[in-house]
Formats: C-alpha cells, structure tokens, sequence
C-alpha cells in the first residue's frame, strides 16, 4: 500500500489503451480502469497510481501545472505548445510524421506568401522561418485535408500515420518536418517532491518499452 | 504546511525584513525604462514582449517587465559590494493565456567584489525566503559551466549546444543521444551527457561520481561547488538538491544557478544565479548573483481559507454604537477577526455568528 499516489493523465483513445497496457505491465496497473463505467478517475493504492483520461492534446497542460505528475503525449504536441515540463522517455509508440503535403501537381509560386492550412502553427511556423519563406498561416482545427482541395491554402502541415487518406485524395508528402511518438512527461515540481516514485515509473515504462 | 505569508501579505515585509538583517538595503525603481535597455538584452527577458509608449519627449519607454537589469545598470563600477534588495512590479505576458499581467516580484541582488561567502549568503536568504512559503521545499542548485565544459568536451557548438542546454532542461535522455549522433560525437560522450541530465540528489551524494566522469575542464566549477555546499551545511541550509536541468542562458549567466520549489506550486517559485556576463555586457567591472522570488507562483499555493472572518457580529438599531465599539474591542482582543453586520446583510462565511441587540436574531 502506497501512501501518495502518482497522479497520471492518459490520453483519451486507442493511444491512450496502448499506454495503459505499457504502465500494467510495468507494474503499475490499475484494473478498475478497464471497467465499463462513467468513473472519470481510477486509483489503485497497491500499486501507487491514479489515472484519469484526458484530450490526447490536453495532456501536457494536465502535467505542466502539476494536476498530473506524469503523462503521455505525442511529440508533436510538445513541439507545438512547448510546456515546461520534463521528457523522460520516449515509449516509441504512436509513430507518425509531421509533414508538409499538397495537391500532387502543384507548382510553388516562390513570388509571393505560402498559404499554410494547420493545426499546428507553431511547428509551421518555426519550419518555414528556417527556410526563410513566408507564410500565410490558416489555422484549422480538423479536415486540414480539404483545404489544399477547394484551394484555400497551397500546403497543409499535418500529422500523417500511414498516407491513407492523402493518397486518397491526391495529396502527396512534400517534405518531412520530423518524427512524432508518444513521450512520457513528468511534471518538474513533482519529479522532485515525488523523485522515488516517478524516476520508478520512467525507469518500469522504458524497461518494458526496451522488451517490446 | 504553507505558511500565513503567502495569504495575508504582499511579501515586502517579511522577505525585506529578512533580508535587512544581511545589510541588505531596500532599492526603489521607476516603472518605466528606455526600451533600449530591454531590446539589448531581449533574450536576459522571460519573454520578449514589452508593453512600450512614447514619452512626451518622444523617448520610446518600456514598462519595466524585469527588475534585475534596471539595478544591474546602475550599480557603480569599483570596489566593494552592493547588496539590494526589492519588492516590485514587472508587467509581463502570462504564458498561458498570451495576456499581459503585472507581477509583484521580491528579491535581492549582490553586485561587486563577489566571494565565495556571498554566493553562500544569497543562497543562504534563497533557502529562508523558500521557508517562509513553505517547510516543504527544496532548494536545486546547478552550475551552467559544467555543462558548457561537457558539452564543449563532445565538440557541441552554436545550434546543437543551444539544443543540447535545451534537452538537459528537459531531462529528455532520448533527445541527447539522438543530438549527439546527428553531430557525429562520440556516443560515449552522448551516454555521459545522458547520465548527467538525469542526476538528481544531494551534493554530498552526486559529487564523487561527478569527479570521476566530468572532463577535467568542469573540474574546477565542480570544486567551487563542493565548496559553497559545505559552507551551506555549515550554515545550516538542508534541502539543497544538485539538478542539472536547472539552466539559463549562458551569454548573460556563468556559474551557479539555482531554482526554488514548494509543493503546493507547479512551478519555480524562486530563481536565481550568477550573472558576471550580464554585467560585462553592460559595461560593469563586476560580478553579481541574486534571485528573484515569484510571489504570482505563491498565490495559488494552498486551499482557500474555509472561512472569512472569525466572529460576524449581527446588530440591530437598538445597539449604541458604543455597544458595538466595545463588543467589536472585545473579540479582537481575543484575537479574533469580526466583520459586525446591521440586520444579518451580506454573504460573508463566518466562523461563528453572534447577534446584538433585541431584533437582531430575527
């Protein structure tokens, strides 16, 4: 029996089950969690845990003001909102790519600004600046695909797992911006007032990532 | 427990009170800067947006945004030391909602001939001051040269050390050794670099093992941190922790840095360092190091107080105003709060409610 629990928020969604399963066989495991009911918090006091569901892209505010000590989210998410929180391991899960794609035949008129539809503004626009191009930025909230399609934007940037629904609707991957997967945050106050438990966990979480 | 500080005072008594008995001297400061001054030294800043206007004369003026920079300017060259201590506002964009807020800021500054027994001394009030919010705290210390030395070591310069400072900020292991195989350095340097970003614990623990896997180059910070952590337990400072992901900027920091924690708060609610490069950049033949002490960070710390007021004192128009005086008089002296009410109006949550006068129950 565990006095103070890890808190851990997990992202909503098949991700988020894949997780779990990570945690369990890590020893962290909490069968109430896998129970069909409306319970939004799930403790288990043997093994020192609670876990409550959260939106994949919340998780990180979750950690960073401390209402979670630990989470997983994708790295994408870190590279868009930058929170101030600790990576301690990346699960290798949840593989996917940030990419810049459009309509297959499109000519780049480098004479005036790229008009980039995203969800993803900041990694958009950290990209291009890079480049030293200037963009346009059109910030959508899902469907980026559609948007390279009626004309409303030049490119899109946007997570692309397996190219399906581009190759569907004849987009293709321009360019890769980077590698995405699912990382295990830690909250920085409570990596330090909780160091033995949390450093256990990361420690259980990549040992069991390592055999996979 | 969190301390009655941080519910009933603004900061400037308690914290000045403790820093005066140091000879720490108060320094009041116009909230108003050239802007110049912040535009020069953009990345010393949390963040890099200003509130700016034109003065009459037409001088482009800043709110002042950060307070170390305005006494680093005006500290006088030549011998001796300055010791100075502040509770001001810093107008500065929240991070999480991109608005503007004004910030109350405590803090101390030691500008001068600075030895190793005033590094000690500020870390000494940077323990206390934690103390005053909070008995659960700890104090981290880091020395960014030694991490310049390592990375040095692994042949990381401009972007990838930039990277590199960032992924020990993170304790992101996995980031460093990706890093360090893109720059084609030696992966056994990579796996020293890893080892050192996930080091968390007291000096007196991490220390030998430190001396056995630094490059000679980080030996002698190491040493010089050695040192102060024995005249901190000398003075009777615990809680002190040795954490590498503490950094800061290295064009305007050098040497220790340190960071202060409370449970109760999800972030830094201290933070501090030498900043010898600052005041070489501006101009000063000086060293510094001081801390600043984040009172916004406090304020969230801590459940609400369950009630308003000790006693509500509920009176009608049959009660002299004497009555009330004197009744009022009593319970204060018995050290109790009383918000006396005519007629039981207003929501106020009361520990206990006594009534006055032959209606008032009513």
């Amino acid at each position: 029996m565990k006095d103070e629990l890890i808190n851990i928020a997990l992202p909503k969604g098949r991700l988020g089950e894949k997780v779990y399963d990570i945690f369990e066989k890590a020893g962290y495991g909490c069968p109430s969690i896998r129970e069909n009911n409306r319970k939004l918090t799930f403790e288990d006091h043997e093994s020192g845990v609670r876990y409550f569901w959260v939106k994949p892209s919340d998780v990180a505010v979750y950690v960073e003001r401390g209402a979670a000590d630990v989470g997983v989210a994708g790295s994408d998410i870190l590279a868009e909102y930058g929170p101030d929180v600790y990576e301690l391991c990346d699960l290798g899960i949840g593989k996917c790519r940030m990419c810049v794609a459009g309509k297959k035949d499109r000519g780049d008129d480098t004479s005036r600004a790229l008009r980039v539809a995203t969800k993803f503004p900041e990694c958009a626009k950290r990209f291009y600046m890079k480049k030293g191009r200037e963009i346009d930025i059109i910030r959508l909230n899902g469907s980026i695909e559609i948007a390279p399609i009626l004309g409303m934007s030049d490119v899109i940037v946007d997570i692309v797992e397996t190219g399906k629904t581009l190759a569907e609707n004849d987009l293709v991957v321009y360019e890769e911006i980077f590698p995405i997967s699912a990382r295990l945050i830690a909250n920085k106050v409570s990596h330090k007032f909780k160091n033995e438990s949390i450093s256990a966990l990361a420690a259980g979480v990549e040992r069991v990532c390592a055999e996979k | 427990m969190i301390s009655q500080f941080c519910k009933d005072t603004a900061g400037e008594r308690d914290f000045g009170a403790l820093y005066r008995r140091l000879g720490y001297k108060r320094f009041r400061m116009s909230r108003f800067e050239e802007y110049s001054l912040y535009a020069e030294n953009r990345s010393f800043l949390v963040s890099d947006r200003v509130i700016t206007f034109n003065e009459p004369g037409g001088r482009l003026m800043a709110l002042r945004p950060d307070v170390t920079l305005s006494i680093a300017k005006s500290c006088p060259d030549g011998g001796g030391i300055q010791k100075l201590y502040y509770n001001e506002n810093v107008y500065r964009v929240d991070e999480s909602s991109g608005e503007f807020r004004e910030i109350m800021q405590s803090g101390l500054e030691c500008m001068g001939d600075v030895d190793v027994y005033s590094v000690c001394e500020v870390l000494m009030l940077a323990a206390r001051s934690l103390d005053m919010i909070s008995a659960d705290r700890v104090l981290d210390i880091s020395d960014i040269s030694i991490l310049g030395a390592v990375l040095d070591d692994a042949g990381l310069r401009d972007g990838a050390r930039k990277q590199a400072l960032g992924l020990f900020e993170a304790k992101n292991a996995h980031g460093l050794r990706a890093l360090y195989a893109s720059c084609g350095a030696d992966p056994e340097k990579a796996e020293l670099a890893c080892e050192i970003s996930q080091m968390y614990g007291k000096p007196d623990a991490l220390i030998p093992r430190l001396k056995e896997i630094l490059p000679a180059a980080a030996l002698p910070a190491l040493g010089e941190l050695e040192e102060i952590n024995a005249l901190l337990s000398e003075m009777g400072v615990g809680g002190v922790m040795l954490d590498f992901s503490i950094v800061n900027d290295m064009h305007y920091y050098n040497g220790l840095t340190f960071r202060g924690f409370v449970s109760g708060s999800p972030r830094a609610v201290l933070s501090g360092g030498r900043y010898d490069n600052l005041m070489s950049r501006l101009g000063k033949n000086a060293k510094a190091i001081g801390f600043a002490v984040y009172l916004d960070a406090i304020e969230s710390i801590g459940r609400a107080p369950e009630w308003d007021v000790d006693v509500k004192l509920v009176y009608d128009g049959s009660v002299t105003p004497a009555q009330l005086i004197a009744r009022v008089r009593e319970l204060t002296d018995e050290g109790k709060s009383v918000r006396a009410v005519k007629g039981n109006a207003g929501e106020i949550r009361a520990r206990e409610t006594e009534y006055l006068g032959k209606g008032a129950a009513e």
